[in-house]
């Protein structure tokens, strides 16, 4: 097998009964943050790197990092 | 002196990207307007008029009118409606929301077909479905990763399996999730066999499984018309964004590079096949020097390029707007060049005083904490937004 360079998650939450695959593997945003407490903006900038998306109303798109 | 070419940017409050855009347009002299289209439809009026055999639109909000919509270039940058749910009985939200939706599809449509668009509505959200520009890239000869899309949980563990036990997951769209002290988002998350949640929950939701490509370093590709700028990201060389380099901002070091032009031109290509002309391409690099397609993302960022790497992207693009056609010229002759640096002052300007003038757009975190007396889910975020 060809050796990875990656990482794995580093804070998830516990598999919570019901919850879906993208939210068991969701990660706490303080840790893109340094340790501190994301601002709406820090998380626009993080999440949202995903392309047009197909609901037309929150058409999103990608890091708003500056 | 203002020129004739007169552009209009969908927009919403804090948009960094259009406001740096409209002040490096009005400093070479472009004529620009910026519609906050998060004031529809509970602080602007918008409408569509057939009589007479005749068809008129106009739009009225906070400090914009338009009824002569002579625009020569559109940029379909954040366009958004929010409901002012508070308002309205909650039966009637899904059916308000669904019909400021189509009405304000079919005003888009109808408000400057003979502009320059960027990007068209229709194909943009094409555009935007994974699995469509997986398909693209692939045809016009892109090296691709094996990617499952799927609800099917026998599928995925199988997936898992042929891909050395080890793979990605990623969502179709954004999403995150939030409380009063945290935000949670799914970034590309390694995925085992071991991590796999119950059946009846993979199957509730398809997801994107992919192989775990190797790395040496990623490219973000940025295609505005037929100009093609590479930006080399080490994302190897980070603690945190060795897997997604979003995550790692405050480490990150991005380089500009230069691009085979066969792999620009297959970036071209699929933006032609997928009826775009802007486009922001993710590739990694392996080890081996294969260039590997991960997605192309319609609407993308560009300004942290240039912060990082000093990729004069900020003045591409404009004069892309500005002269309203994929083969513009540039660098322009004659016309001052503008550097996202020399706007950020303005561009704080231009937020401070939209900021009391025009509706916030939603939080688009999803509420997954207690409840708040008297208050939806969809009501607390509408609350958040507006705080």
């Amino acid at each position: 097998m060809r050796k990875m360079q990656g990482e794995e998650r580093d804070s998830s939450p516990s598999q919570v009964s019901g919850r879906v695959l993208a939210r068991v593997l969701a990660a706490d945003l303080r840790s893109a943050c340094g340790g501190l407490r994301p601002t709406p903006k820090v998380v626009t900038a993080s999440v949202t790197d995903f392309g047009a998306q197909l609901d037309y109303t929150s058409r999103g798109s990608d890091a708003d990092s500056v | 002196m203002k020129s004739d070419r007169n552009v209009l940017i969908l927009t919403e409050l804090g948009d960094t990207h259009a406001y740096a855009v409209a002040e490096a347009l009005d400093r070479k002299g472009v004529r620009v307007t910026l519609w906050h289209t998060a004031d529809f439809p509970t602080m602007a009026e918008e409408t569509i008029l057939f009589e007479g055999g005749q068809r008129r639109m106009a739009v009225r909000g906070p400090l914009m009118e338009l009824s002569d919509l002579g625009f020569d270039t559109v940029w379909h940058r954040r366009p958004c409606h929010v409901l002012d749910e508070c308002g309205l009985h909650p039966a009637d939200r899904e059916f308000a929301d669904l019909e400021c939706s189509i009405f304000r599809r079919s005003l888009f449509n109808l408000i400057a077909p003979g502009a320059f668009w960027v990007n068209d509505p229709d194909a943009a959200t094409r555009a935007g479905r994974k699995p469509v520009q997986q398909s693209v890239a692939m045809d016009v000869g892109l090296a691709t990763p094996a990617t499952l899309f799927t609800n099917d949980p026998q599928a995925i563990r199988e997936f898992i399996s042929r891909y050395g036990g080890r793979i990605v997951y990623k969502t179709f769209r954004a999403i995150s999730w939030r409380d009063e002290e945290t935000y949670w988002a799914p970034y590309t998350a390694c995925l085992t066999e071991d991590s796999l949640i119950a059946e009846p929950l993979l199957r509730a939701v398809p997801g994107i499984y992919q192989e775990l490509v190797p790395k040496d370093h990623e490219l973000r590709i940025t295609v505005i018309g037929r100009q093609v700028f590479g930006a080399k990201v080490l994302s190897q060389q980070t603690e945190s964004g060795r897997l997604d380099w979003r995550r790692s901002y405050h480490e990150l070091r991005i380089e500009p590079c230069d691009i085979p032009e066969l792999l620009a031109d297959r970036c071209r290509e699929v933006l032609a096949r997928l009826g775009l002309v802007f486009g922001c391409f993710d590739f990694v690099v392996t080890p081996d020097g294969e260039f590997v397609f991960l997605e192309v993302n319609e609407s993308g960022q560009f300004l942290f390029i240039e912060s990082y790497s000093g990729l004069p992207l900020l003045d591409a693009f404009s004069e892309f707007l500005a002269q309203g056609r994929p083969d513009f010229v540039w660098p322009a002759p004659h016309r001052t060049q503008v550097h996202y640096r020399q706007v950020q002052e303005a561009i704080q300007k231009i937020q401070a005083h939209r900021e009391r003038e025009h509706v916030h757009p939603p939080d688009r975190a999803v509420w997954e904490g207690p409840p708040a007396a008297g208050l939806s889910s969809r009501d607390r975020r509408r609350r958040v937004a507006r705080a």
